[in-house]
């Protein structure tokens, strides 16, 4: 009975996220013209959740100081920013595994190598074929066999197609790690550095890094792609951050991909150079397509430095 | 020496600062008119600058997307009214409110620098919510599905069921000696 | 005495002199009456070995378990999911040597009924403990009845194994209630409380006709009932790996393949438990040689099935070799594995197919010393099925430390697996002093076999 009540009020504390979230909209037109100056009062009150669990009415204007984005983005975690179908396309003839990517991702999950949601592997399919680079994440698939295991409800497909974890839920049975074909999970098993790197570097409200909260000790996090990015229409860290425009992020809805610089009809690049999804035949059906690796940018040339050897 | 090298530098900026100001001043403006035809919707896009029209001038193509602007076609010049006309393709998907806005640019031209204008058209194709209907957005546990629930609940409660009944029969064995220890 | 029990239904009850009943009685009741010096020094044993486990769980789960343990991301799943998937196996002892047994009128199962239940009783239970000491968050195990998600089959182990524990428990329980009442009569110099445990247990049974017709009837029911829990706990334990994408796991034949293995353990398991019974208690006149030679008999019957099994799981992809599968094949028959995974098939397959069909090897101490061995290799077999393949997914692992590549389990990991099995045996060892490990009534009704059965001793 008990945790019923906690769920519903949890629940109610959502939609009260939310309708602060509404005025914070409004509160911020009318901050914007005091700037800086006590708040006046808007006459709007909304509901609002105290620290003691108490439902209080306070004017609006007072809430905008300090509605927390967080809440906002927990709302919403589940259900996915709408009309959106989030793509990602990697054209390998440009990945040159300057592993900027990678330094990405971590900076914007807060992890600490060797702990990579998103790998470069050095791929060569057959002995007389040419290798290439492999920039490798959650592919976020249309039919992800690691929703479908967790017991809880903890990962889970999102209307615009992103496979999330809820960390506040996930209890670390790992089944999803075991179900994902691609390897692209990671379990948190507290490492000591990432936990005193965690605590130093806490979550920042406006950057909102923490729709995958890899600081949340014995759960499973991964690949998120950067929602929180694309709610503010910004690409993906490892998009931006890659100097080649190697990855392209886009909405499969406006048949769109850009990388940045470049944008392009994503039917379209993907016919013209001939797109391709790997292991298609286990039918997850990624959202991750990959170009492949012909007509290359750059020569291939063997990764001299080996990365991630410390503990 | 140095002195007149200066004095020169300063020479060519008092020269350089009027030109740029002048270019500047020559500003263009792009306005934008949709067409629809009868097969194919035409958008054109006329350049003026101090109200003439401009000719010559690369204009290209633009819809906006979520992350960036998405080209379309090739960039077109403008002809002697100053309209670049574009013929629009039909199968771009519509944005959320189901309209498409449309960039048309300048950019880096000498003379006007880097012009834009947008416009609103209806010329999108309508979304269509397939992604409702997906296997994997009916697995989070709200949306079980109902046989799946029946069946189960079937069996637990018939097993559950027979272990009650057994432990029930437990007591019935206890009635039973205590009937028989009042005789 | 007797007569005022009978009922009007059954008139003619043939019985075993009262002589010949209180001495079964007085040697079955024995290890409950006097527990010797060895006896506390083995529960002693087995209670320090758990509180290592213990403590070995609270190191667990207060430091870093980067530290503590040695599983990473790619093999995520350890000993403790072995260990789990082992003691599942090893529950299903009471579903084949008591509930198959008894319906195929088997009638040498009856000393080894009660046996064979508390052992399934307590394997269950610690294989539970063995995933809970897998979880990243045991402080949410709540959140499954919170949250749970039916399509999950870790949801359905869940509902398969609490109802394993359940039926189990009362399938151990009921025939006991005869037994309480014995041990309620026939036990003296006890503390009161266990006196009254007795008294309560027994529900006041007085071996009328009439509370026989229910016991009976009940346990039918039970035994019926138990055989496709038994075999589904299994299957549901085999479909937490089948149901992912992984080559190694990615087999239609896998839940048939763990219920044969559990199968084979079972026996194995169970020739074990009788010998250390029998020799700890001494019921040599209760657990026969005979008992060791039909153990024996189906230890190689179970090994053929379950070699038949391991073929198809096998040799069947070894055949193809396709690309997916050869990453793990591979590193089983002549890689980094090979050494365990061919001792495995050696020991825990060949040995118990080929030995016992030689009489001499059905003796007592021969088939035991197989059946440890087939025990052992029945565990690392497991750990074969678990592990390997996590290592070889199918994309290359590289770009990481040595330890996520290679695991072997820490100090910390094989603590608690040792506090696992010590627990079971402490549990199987605590039962036996308290109630009659045999069921005295179990085996005097076999006395009379082909006569009727025996309603009137108290």
């Amino acid at each position: 009975m008990k945790n019923e009540n906690e769920d519903n009020n949890r629940r109610k504390f959502l939609k009260f996220g939310l309708l602060a979230g509404g005025a914070t909209i409004a509160g911020l037109a009318l901050q914007q013209k005091i700037l800086g100056d006590s708040p006046a009062d808007t006459g709007k009150k909304v509901k609002v959740l105290t620290a003691e669990g108490k439902l209080v009415e306070v004017d609006s204007s007072h809430v905008t100081h300090h509605v927390n984005e967080i809440d906002l983005t927990e709302s919403q975690i589940r259900e996915g920013i709408e009309g959106r179908k989030f793509v990602m396309v990697i054209d390998l003839a440009r990945c040159a595994n300057e592993r900027k990517c990678v330094e990405g991702c971590q900076k914007m999950h807060n992890t600490l190598p060797p702990i990579e949601y998103l790998k470069v592997k050095r791929m060569q399919d057959a002995e007389l074929t040419a290798p290439y680079w492999f920039p490798q994440m959650c592919y976020h698939c249309d039919n992800p066999p690691c929703t479908k295991v967790c017991p809880v409800d903890a990962t889970f497909k999102r209307s615009d197609g992103i496979v999330a974890v809820d960390s506040d839920r996930c209890i670390g049975c790992k089944f999803c790690m075991a179900a994902c074909p691609y390897s692209a999970r990671s379990f948190n098993f507290g490492r000591p550095e990432q936990v005193e790197f965690n605590e130093k570097h806490p979550c920042k409200e406006d950057e909102s890094c923490c729709s995958t909260k890899s600081s949340t000790v014995g759960t499973v996090s991964k690949c998120d792609f950067c929602p929180s990015h694309a709610e503010k229409g910004e690409l993906p860290s490892c998009v931006t951050e890659c100097p080649n425009g190697t990855i392209f992020f886009g909405d499969e809805n406006e048949d769109t991909v850009s990388n940045g610089e470049e944008t392009f009809r994503l039917k379209e690049l993907l016919k013209s150079r001939a797109g391709y999804r790997q292991f298609e035949e286990l039918g997850t059906k990624p959202r991750v397509y990959y170009l492949p690796p012909v007509k290359r940018q750059f020569p291939f040339e063997e990764a001299t430095e080996v990365h991630n050897k410390e503990e | 020496m140095r002195k007149y090298k200066l004095f020169r530098y300063f020479i060519v900026a008092l020269l350089w600062f009027p030109g740029q100001v002048f270019a500047q001043d020559q500003e263009a403006r792009i306005s934008l008119r949709f067409e629809k035809g009868d097969s194919i919707n035409i958008c054109k896009a006329l350049v003026t600058a101090n109200d003439t029209p401009v000719k010559d001038v690369e204009v290209k193509l633009y819809v906006k997307r979520l992350f960036s602007l998405l080209p379309v076609g090739d960039a077109t010049a403008t002809d002697e009214e100053g309209v670049a006309s574009f013929e629009f393709p039909g199968d771009i998907p519509a944005d959320l409110d189901g309209k498409l806005t449309i960039f048309a640019k300048i950019e880096d031209d000498e003379n006007f620098g880097n012009v834009e204008a947008s416009g609103k058209a209806d010329w999108g194709v309508p979304r269509t919510d397939s992604q409702k209907m997906e296997r994997s957005l009916s697995g989070s546990r709200s949306n079980a599905p109902w046989v799946f629930i029946i069946v189960s609940n079937i069996i637990i409660i018939g097993i559950w069921g027979t272990l009650i009944y057994v432990i029930m029969q437990l007591f019935k064995i206890r009635k039973l000696s205590r009937h028989l220890a009042k005789k | 005495m007797s007569g005022n029990n009978i009922t009007a239904e059954k008139t003619t009850y043939e019985t075993f002199t009262q002589e010949e009943y209180m001495v079964m009685k007085d040697e079955l009741l024995r290890p409950v009456q006097r527990i010797g010096t060895w006896g506390k020094v083995w529960i002693a044993f087995l209670v320090t070995l758990c509180l290592l486990g213990l403590y070995a769980y609270y190191i667990q789960e207060t430091r870093s378990k980067y530290v503590t343990v040695s599983l990473r991301d790619y093999t995520m799943w350890g000993v403790y999911i072995s260990n789990f998937v082992f003691f599942v196996a090893l529950s299903l002892i009471g579903v084949l040597m008591s509930a198959v047994l008894k319906l195929t009128n088997f009638e040498w199962y009856r000393p080894l009924s009660r046996i064979a239940e508390v052992i399934a009783v307590a394997a269950i239970m610690l294989a539970g403990v063995s995933i809970v000491a897998a979880m990243g968050r045991p402080d949410r195990l709540h959140f499954l009845f919170i949250h749970g998600r039916i399509q999950s089959p870790i949801v359905w182990d869940i509902i398969v194994i609490i109802t394993y524990i359940a039926t189990s428990m009362v399938l151990l329980f009921i025939p006991l209630i005869p037994s309480l009442s014995t041990c309620k009569n026939h036990l003296h110099n006890k503390p009161k409380w266990q006196m009254k445990m007795y008294e309560l247990l027994s529900f006041g049974w007085e071996g009328t006709a009439e509370q026989w017709k229910i016991l009976k009837k009940s346990i039918r029911i039970l035994t019926i009932m138990v055989i496709p829990l038994g075999v589904s706990i299994h299957t549901v334990t085999a479909w937490l790996f089948a149901t992912t994408l992984r080559a190694e796991w990615d087999s239609t034949n896998f839940g048939a393949y763990f219920v044969s293995g559990a199968f084979l353990l079972g026996v194995a398991g169970m020739i074990v438990a009788v010998f250390a019974i029998r020799k700890a208690y001494k019921l040599e006149n209760y657990l026969t040689p005979m008992h060791f030679d039909k153990l024996g008999q189906a230890l190689v019957l179970m090994s053929f099935i379950y070699i038949y099994f391991n073929i198809n799981e096998y040799l069947v992809p070894a055949y193809k070799m396709s690309g997916l599968h050869a990453n793990h094949l591979l590193d089983l028959f002549v890689g980094e594995d090979a050494k365990m995974y061919w001792t495995v098939v050696i020991c825990g397959m060949l040995v118990p197919a080929i030995l016992p069909l030689f009489k001499s090897m059905r003796k007592p101490l021969p088939l035991t010393i197989i059946a440890v061995v087939v025990v052992i290799a029945a565990w690392f077999k497991r750990y074969l099925i678990v592990i390997p393949g996590l290592a070889h997914p199918y994309l290359p692992i590289q770009d990481v430390p040595d330890s996520w590549r290679h695991y072997s389990p820490s100090l910390v990991e094989m603590t608690i697996v040792v506090a696992t099995f010590a627990a079971m045996m402490l549990i199987v060892t605590l039962f036996s002093r308290f109630f009659p490990i045999i069921s005295v009534w179990e085996v005097a009704e076999g006395k009379l076999e082909g006569k009727d059965e025996i309603i009137n001793y108290k």
